[in-house]
């Protein structure tokens, strides 16, 4: 079964209902302490000017946090470590981040390029049947997939090889959700309702045949378009979700084999809409393709 | 760098030749099978896993092209050496793989662990895993890479994983079976799996 949207909202659905079945939810924040952030030190700091030369066609993000929807597992610590409470928040170093998602007319030149991952041509392993279906050649995407929308039905490794194509990478789960964040005027538009409830009215609405051309959406802070509105996008890392129904039974998480495994562990069981993004990733595999799935690359800022 | 994009652009081409699919071609290092085997069809399937171009490094620190393995069967999983709970396990599950099948099979099979913690799992940190697990030299290859790669091959085999924060990992507990092309035949999901389709699946690939 292809992943959409609706399998999305499906798993988010049984997410919430685990929630509500299972019994109580920590307090978001329930972690006390102030334990030091995993990962690395970050380059610049927050509030740091942008450098001077940003790469064509894509916006800085200062360096900042981001506190991810579910903390890392505290189920199952390595022995002789203590159950220390994980970081609320994870450090996000510097990053450029492409201002459109990638356009069918961006596609096609890389199609021309790389040959390899022409619709007639790419391996099987990296796409599924879906992939460019609405294209109406190897090299000409058609009155289904106008030049200015963002190209959709291409799996992650096609995202992936695009972005490299470019010299790009595509951005982490961390470096997408922190520049979604971004209300047209704030960096973090968590605590705002109005924010959340039209993202969760997109979430709510069928997916058109063809999207709508890049650029229709809404400008956030960090000068970044449709982040919310237009279309799915894929994260270099969608394969940390942990927490699907495939994953139940095989996986090293305690957590994610009883019920509410889906919420326990939230930082923030409110944020509905991060439900659902993540769940979305959660269903879905790197060969995968859907009508609504496209992607964005992003740099690691000097 | 260089000299790797431009050792993966010599491997690119020459799978596109269909040279790689000749066993013959896999570099001489802690004795990987391959040598004097019958050759395997030389045009690479659509959905082999050996489709993808990375390079590996051995527990002698060797460059190993993926696409070397192929020409046997693989049995193969993705764990990392300071595990503690699972990885064990499924080692343990591949390893009474292997003890079912008659010396003869075993010859002819190919058991894999690819780590998915290269920044600790170096390539002396494998062999004194396979040491101490008691892996057949031979037999059983470890391998660790760019972390890049690692991420590719996780996706492709279905693997999930992240970090958990305590200098560990969560990742799905997978044994995949490949064919000699290098197309996934049988996976074993979770820890103690029973091991049945994936031995019948192997016994089919052995020819009975």
């Amino acid at each position: 079964m292809r992943p959409s949207p609706l399998a999305g909202l499906l798993a988010a659905a049984l997410l919430l209902a685990g929630a509500a079945l299972c019994g109580p939810v920590p307090a978001a924040g329930a972690a006390e302490g102030k334990p030091t952030a995993p990962g690395a030190a970050i380059g610049a700091g927050a509030g740091a000017p942008a450098p001077r030369a940003v790469p064509a066609g894509m916006a800085y993000v200062p360096a900042g946090m981001y506190r991810p929807l579910y903390r890392p597992s505290q189920a199952d610590p390595q022995p002789g470590q203590q159950a220390a409470a994980a970081a609320d928040e994870v450090p996000v170093a510097a990053y450029f981040l492409d201002v459109y998602a990638v356009t069918n007319a961006d596609y096609v030149a890389f199609l021309r390029a790389q040959p390899r991952w022409q619709r007639s041509r790419v391996p099987h392993l990296f796409v599924d049947e879906g992939y460019l279906s609405a294209w109406a050649g190897d090299l000409e995407p058609g009155p289904q997939a106008p030049p200015d929308r963002p190209v959709v039905r291409v799996s992650w490794f096609a995202a992936r090889a695009f972005c490299k194509w470019r010299g790009r990478q595509l951005p982490t789960i961390a470096q997408w959700e922190r520049a979604a964040a971004a209300t047209e005027t704030q960096a973090d538009g968590h605590a705002d309702p109005a924010f959340e409830q039209r993202i969760l009215e997109w979430y709510g609405r069928p997916t058109p045949p063809v999207p709508a051309p890049v650029g229709s959406t809404f400008r956030n802070l960090w000068g970044i378009y449709d982040l919310h509105g237009l279309v799915w996008e894929w994260t270099r890392d969608f394969n940390t979700a942990l927490v699907t129904g495939e994953s139940r039974g095989d996986s090293g998480v305690e957590r994610s084999l009883f019920c509410a495994a889906g919420s326990v562990g939230a930082a923030d069981p409110g944020d509905y809409a991060a439900f659902m993004r993540f769940a979305f990733r959660s269903s879905l595999r790197g060969d995968y393709t859907a009508s609504s799935l496209g992607f964005r690359c992003a740099l690691p800022a000097p | 760098m260089h000299g790797k994009t431009h050792a993966l652009a010599v491997l690119l081409l020459a799978t596109a030749l269909g040279l790689l699919a000749r066993p013959g071609l896999a570099p001489a290092h802690g004795g990987m099978k391959g040598m004097g085997q019958e050759l395997p069809p030389a045009e690479l399937s659509g959905n082999s896993i050996y489709q993808l171009g990375s390079e590996w490094k051995d527990v002698h620190g060797a460059p190993v092209p993926l696409a070397s393995l192929q020409g046997h069967p693989v049995v193969l999983a993705m764990v990392y050496t300071s595990c503690e709970h699972a990885c064990p396990v499924l080692v343990e599950d591949m390893k009474r793989i292997e003890q079912t099948l008659s010396p003869q099979e075993r010859a002819e099979v190919i058991f894999a662990l690819f780590s998915i913690d290269p920044a600790r799992d170096t390539p002396a940190a494998l062999a004194a895993y396979r040491a101490d697990k008691g892996l057949a030299d031979g037999r059983w290859h470890l391998f660790t890479g760019d972390p890049d790669d690692v991420l590719e091959l996780t996706v492709v085999l279905g693997v999930q994983y992240r970090p958990d924060g305590f200098g560990g990992f969560s990742h799905s507990n997978l044994v995949s079976l490949l064919d000699a092309r290098g197309v996934v035949r049988s996976r074993l999901v979770g820890l103690h799996a029973n091991p049945a389709p994936l031995l019948a699946a192997l016994h089919g690939l052995l020819g009975g």
